[in-house]
């Protein structure tokens, strides 16, 4: 396991320095593209230019198929933990806003009716994330309204049967 | 070894079936935690057996500490991503505001903006975390006054700081709204 744990750590490592270093060039609006791309695809690519180089034999030489199986595992949670991780870097948690909101007022606390969290806007919240599932054909617009596309009642379908695997009851409040 | 990597591949599974059981056990004794606290259980049963069965199953004669060491260290991060995971899936399909806008939509068929932001803006998003963040033991509530009980979910936001450096992401909400700095 020492082989497969250095191995993964460190394949996840090298796509996550690619990851910063086209980051600073330049941010990308894609980026449920581009980080699959560099935490997944680019492996892919490089091992298969080794295969196709006949690089195998040497590769497997120093280190066994269940190494690199079991460090293939461990990059890819690790990368979709990061991945997954990303949305809440790049979206500032409400959460963390109400809290730090509440904090200013401590020791005394303040009345639930008088919590303001003046960091966060409409437009903020909820402006720029419907133009988030617009620019993901998540969600159409015309004359009547908004409403969904096909992919935009997938991922509806798909939530309610997760939370009923999960035995969860309902939709969220969000 | 296959066996090691069966159990790999079936942990994530594991992880998943034993959260629907315990979010099914809470709806019938409420006194058990809720759906915001279920997968953090999850992951503290999960860390208790998967953790030392995969360093157990892993150990091979001859294996010195950092053999062991290492073998454990794989173990955890395996079980703690796929333990974020299992958490980080049931909270998009509960607390994402892009997710919420979708039900919404989806409910109401076709729906106004105007009517969209009368049902969710920023005061439902504020008030639909509040309950969450009782539960979750960060925020009390007292005589009507809110009061900051846990540090979790602030320590979590204070983590994210320096990777949003690293990253040229503006490091708080107020920076990112400056268009030129805006995702």
């Amino acid at each position: 396991m020492t082989t497969a744990f250095v191995l993964g750590f460190a394949l996840f490592c090298a796509c996550w320095l690619i990851h910063v270093a086209i980051w600073r060039i330049r941010r990308p609006a894609a980026y449920p593209l581009w980080l699959p791309l560099i935490f997944y695809a680019l492996p892919l690519l490089v091992v298969l230019v080794v295969i196709s180089a006949g690089g195998q034999p040497l590769l497997l030489s120093r280190v066994d198929g269940f190494s690199i199986a079991a460090a293939a595992l461990l990059h890819v949670v690790i990368s979709l933990s990061y991945m997954c991780g990303y949305a809440g870097v790049i979206e500032y948690s409400p959460s963390a806003e109400i809290l730090r909101a509440v904090r200013t007022h401590m020791p005394q606390g303040v009345p639930l009716e008088a919590l303001r969290v003046d960091s966060l806007t409409d437009e903020f919240l909820v402006g720029k994330r419907i133009r988030h599932l617009r620019s993901s054909r998540l969600v159409r617009s015309d004359a009547t309204g908004f409403r969904l596309t096909g992919a935009g009642e997938a991922v509806v379908t798909a939530c309610r049967w997760y939370r009923a695997v999960l035995g969860v009851t309902g939709h969220g409040r969000g | 070894m296959n066996v090691i990597l069966i159990i790999l591949v079936a942990i994530p599974f594991a992880v998943v079936l034993m959260n629907a059981a315990l979010n099914r056990a809470a709806r019938r004794w409420s006194s058990l935690p809720g759906p915001h606290t279920t997968p953090f259980v999850t992951g503290a049963l999960v860390n208790g057996t998967a953790v030392p069965l995969l360093t157990f199953a892993s150990a091979q004669p001859g294996d010195g500490i950092a053999d062991t060491l290492f073998g454990s260290l794989y173990a955890l991060s395996y079980v703690n991503c796929v333990v974020f995971l299992n958490w980080f899936v049931f909270s998009v399909t509960d607390v994402s505001m892009h997710v919420h806008l979708l039900v919404e939509i989806h409910r109401h068929g076709t729906i106004r903006p105007e009517e969209l932001h009368a049902l969710y803006n920023k005061s439902a998003i504020i008030e639909a975390r509040l309950p969450r963040l009782l539960e979750l033991r960060q925020l009390r509530l007292e005589d009507g006054r809110l009061y900051v009980r846990g540090s979790a979910v602030l320590l979590g936001a204070r983590l994210l700081v320096p990777l949003r450096r690293i990253l040229g992401i503006p490091p708080r909400p107020q920076d990112a709204q400056d268009p030129a700095t805006a995702h």
